[in-house]
């Protein structure tokens, strides 16, 4: 079948003006857009290609000529939101100073969690699929880890070089274990919203406090 | 003295095979059963003696053999049945389904092993500090080692939000956030963490991590199929530092932390 036998007999087809290949992006987004809007509605198990087109006012046909099934679309999305803004990359590889690090933890974490409040249905979907050992979400997830990876990997470094974390640990693994504190809080701290306001709060002030004492900002007061 | 330099033998434990692929799991939603002695009695209303416990635990012994062997995917009542010597007719006397028989498998597992809590009721404000942290973690991961197929099948359902599947996470890890809760609290009484903390947000956060470290990360890293020692050294840090075990640094204004 070619794309354009697939288009929906709507105005998108006589808009003359626009190229085809303009044409085929723009249902493929609303087909992404229909994806993302599902996914915060319902499990990943539970989105069907039908479900999905008629979201996005469309067939089942053409859903099938822009992508292969359900998890093809899923990936899409994933790919089309899963980056964390680029300012927050930057704060978080910006080597931290005793003076600034309590702001910027402060800062970093607000625009990371906005991030998940954001995206949390996509990016779950996405831990879910690479969690069931799906090869392109984990290779997807790999992605969207690395920059942020690299950024703490960045950071760890510098407090190693000013004497703030011990040598002994690789950074690398390091990151890889913040980004799991982060991520894991990032993914479920909505889930215990029954546990109220304060237990959100509690539980953000002790990842800042965890963030804080890996990174050689907040030590034992023992002795002083 | 370095963490690192402990235990070696057992570090060298941790280099389990990758987990085969795990299939979605979808529980339908499933009455509660009934309150009142529900917990002895099968699924026909019979009060369960020892041989109707025998046989319930047979079919979970099945159950998990069979997890090791392939995808929940491809696992059928038939099959747990057939495994554990039984009719599928005995089977549903039990289970109303394979994910019910998955969640009572789950059940099985503890996440506090003994080791576990006699780690958490040590003193960890002297220089003991971060060879405890090490000793948690690397008993955390010879559960997660021991039980990998279901830990992870659990906490995907958990994941998907089915109620039943993240209570047993809570039930399996509860004692061992509870015990690092009251950790938490004995290092703030020493002075060793700050007060304004909540010792169990701290415990819940910290064991999320481990959870996490342990099942996922080789997706971050290709490389590395398993969880390697490395990995296990950082979270050790992570842990010791997050409770004012930390003291080899020198610090921004050059004041030794010792």
């Amino acid at each position: 079948m070619s794309a354009s036998a697939a288009q929906p007999a709507d105005a998108q087809r006589t808009d003359a003006r626009r190229g085809r290949g303009v044409q085929r992006e723009n249902t493929r987004a609303r087909l992404i857009a229909a994806t993302v809007e599902l996914l915060g509605a319902r499990s990943l198990d539970a989105l069907s290609a039908t479900d999905i087109a008629a979201t996005a006012g469309l067939s089942n046909a053409a859903f099938y000529v822009y992508f292969r099934d359900v998890h093809a679309a899923v990936l899409a999305a994933v790919e089309s939101v899963a980056q964390l803004p680029a300012g927050i990359v930057e704060l978080a590889a910006q080597p931290w100073t005793a003076q600034d690090a309590d702001s910027s933890v402060d800062a970093f974490l607000a625009g990371y969690f906005a991030h998940w409040d954001a995206w949390r249905p996509v990016l779950r979907a996405r831990n879910l699929a690479a969690e069931e050992g799906r090869p392109e979400f984990v290779i997807a997830r790999q992605l969207g880890s690395q920059v942020i990876a690299d950024a703490w990997q960045r950071q760890i470094a510098a407090g190693q070089a000013a004497g703030r974390i011990p040598a002994r640990y690789e950074p690398r693994p390091l990151a890889h274990v913040i980004l799991a504190l982060l991520e894991r809080t990032g993914a479920v701290q909505r889930d215990y919203d029954d546990l109220g306001p304060a237990w959100h709060a509690e539980y953000t002030g002790a990842v800042k406090h965890t963030l804080l004492a890996v990174l050689g900002f907040r030590r034992s007061r023992r002795g002083v | 003295m370095s963490p690192a330099s402990l235990r070696s033998a057992r570090d060298a434990a941790p280099a389990a095979a990758a987990p085969a692929p795990a299939a979605p799991i979808r529980v339908a939603p499933v009455p509660e059963p009934a309150p009142r002695s529900a917990r002895h009695a099968n699924l026909s209303g019979q009060v369960m003696g020892t041989k109707g416990l025998a046989t319930r635990r047979r079919l979970i012994t099945a159950m998990i053999g069979l997890l090791a062997n392939g995808p929940l995917r491809d696992i059928t009542v038939k099959a747990i049945a057939a495994a554990a010597g039984l009719s599928p007719g005995t089977f549903y006397l039990y289970f109303r389904s394979v994910p019910e028989c998955l969640l009572a498998a789950a059940g099985t597992v503890s996440q506090s092993s003994p080791a576990m809590l006699d780690v958490l009721e040590q003193d960890w404000s002297d220089e003991s500090g971060p060879d405890n942290a090490l000793n948690l973690v690397l008993d955390h991961l010879a559960v997660w080692e021991e039980h990998r197929t279901l830990l992870r099948l659990r906490n995907l359902a958990a994941e998907e939000k089915d109620p039943r599947f993240l209570r047993q996470r809570q039930l399996a890890l509860g004692p061992a956030v509870r015990a690092l809760a009251a950790l938490a609290a004995r290092q703030q009484a020493k002075g060793m963490l700050d007060p304004a903390i909540a010792p169990e947000a701290l415990s819940s956060a910290l064991f999320a991590m481990l959870d996490l470290v342990i099942s996922v990360i080789h997706v971050h890293d290709n490389k590395r199929p398993s969880v390697e020692r490395s990995h296990i050294e950082a979270a050790s840090y992570v842990v010791a530092a997050a409770l004012g075990c930390v003291e080899d640094c020198v610090g921004d204004r050059g004041e030794d932390c010792a």
